[in-house]
């Protein structure tokens, strides 16, 4: 990875326009999987300036600025009460020296499949604010076909909820090769399967069942299997997966049960 | 471009590629205890501290240092020496690649945690990665170097 220019931008204006301006514009986030691509960018534009390595409470929502870190938000009371899932996501992640430079806007961005902060946030109420102004639902972003966007702030809205998040790993820093993340508020529930190994995606049929109040577990895991997609790649077959997936999912609704 | 950073407390100005990452400069600048291995931000080898933070050097752009202070092994001076020889009487020196990243994690950890227990101190290490030894003698170096300091 290469860049002709280094640009500490001073407005998310500024960083929409230099986006507008050329394809080849990039913001820079951690840097982690960045700089591991051999392409050469016009302008790598700094967005540490602009006021977004903040975490802001709110009455009903928190609000995470791009720029913060994965360490800030492993440390953060805030997000230790009210969103518990992402900091234990965020907490397996690499060590300690990675995800003090990895940032939230960058994980969010990138929408890789086998995001832990995706799975994580997708069991929660999160919208995800871009450019400065619009905003979108985290499910709708992750879905979405990766553009030259600037992600500004993820904003979590405050619920009282019970979460259970799994993953298995080669090794203990690794990335994931399956995420099974569940969460319940107000009795509704929400199952993310993630590192299928494609982007993490709702189990919708699975959280209706829940809802409605199923307890038989081989129905559960068999209406889950039916509806998501496993796949296989150089970290797990599908097979490995789709047995991890039943396990997960048991232990997280006997977990969200209690 | 040009920066301007402090390193080990002195003042470094110096013209960079805006591409150059941290790793690379300090290695241009005689730092060489920062040391190169994985590339992909796995292993801990190029740990370094950025104001009091410990982060991974071979991930962080020298142009985004500017204004920031950075410590690394050499800036440590007599406490390098001081878990160096901890880690030497425990048997965990064998081909020493990975010690002065371990070093840093270790300094950063005791700025950062009040008497932790060894599962927090796995978790904070557990982005230092060594091939040599099985991690029980830099465990029981760690214990003695903490003690140490509550001794004292």
């Amino acid at each position: 990875m290469n860049f002709k220019k280094y640009v500490v931008a001073h407005s998310v204006n500024e960083v929409n326009e230099l986006l507008a301006k050329s394809r080849n514009n990039i913001i820079l986030g951690g840097m982690h999987w960045l700089k591991q691509n051999r392409k050469t960018y016009s302008i790598g534009i700094d967005i540490s300036k602009l006021g977004l390595d903040e975490i802001i409470e709110f009455d009903d929502r928190i609000e995470i600025g791009a720029a913060v870190s994965l360490r800030d938000i492993e440390e953060s009371e805030l997000l230790k009460k009210y969103c518990n899932v992402l900091v234990e996501a965020v907490s397996k992640i690499v060590g300690v020296q990675f995800r003090n430079t990895a940032t939230i806007g960058g994980s969010v961005y990138s929408r890789f499949g086998f995001s832990d902060v995706i799975a994580a946030l997708l069991t929660t109420n999160t919208l995800v604010e871009v450019n400065g102004n619009d905003q979108i639902a985290l499910h709708q972003f992750v879905q979405s076909k990766i553009s030259k966007t600037f992600v500004t702030k993820i904003i979590i809205k405050k619920e009282v909820s019970k979460f259970a998040y799994y993953t298995m790993r080669k090794s203990a820093t690794d990335i994931p090769y399956i995420i099974v993340s569940l969460s319940k508020t107000d009795n509704r529930y929400k199952v993310v399967v993630g590192a299928r190994p494609s982007r993490a995606i709702y189990a919708l049929e699975t959280m209706k069942k829940l809802d409605e109040g199923v307890t038989d577990i081989e129905e559960l895991t068999n209406t889950l299997l039916n509806e998501v997609d496993l796949g296989s790649n150089v970290f797990s077959s599908k097979d490995y997966r789709e047995h991890l997936v039943k396990v997960f999912l048991k232990r997280g609704v006997n977990s969200l049960w209690k | 471009m040009e920066i301007t950073c402090k390193i080990n407390g002195k003042i470094y100005t110096d013209t960079i590629n805006p591409s150059e990452f941290l790793i690379d400069f300090l290695r241009r600048n005689g730092l060489v205890s920062v040391k190169r291995g994985c590339e992909t931000s796995n292993c801990g080898l190029c740990s370094v501290l950025i104001n009091g933070k410990v982060s991974l050097s071979c991930s962080v752009l020298a142009a985004s240092v500017v204004d920031k202070e950075i410590l690394t092994l050499e800036g440590l001076g007599e406490e390098s020496l001081r878990i160096g020889m901890l880690m030497a009487a425990e048997g965990t020196e064998q081909c020493g690649y990975c010690s002065p990243g371990f070093i840093m994690s270790v300094i950063s950890m005791k700025n950062n945690l009040k008497d932790p227990s060894e599962e927090n101190i796995k978790q904070y290490l557990a982005g230092n990665l060594c091939r040599c030894s099985g991690y029980e003698g830099q465990m029981r170096a760690i214990k003695n170097y903490l003690k140490d300091g509550k001794n004292e």
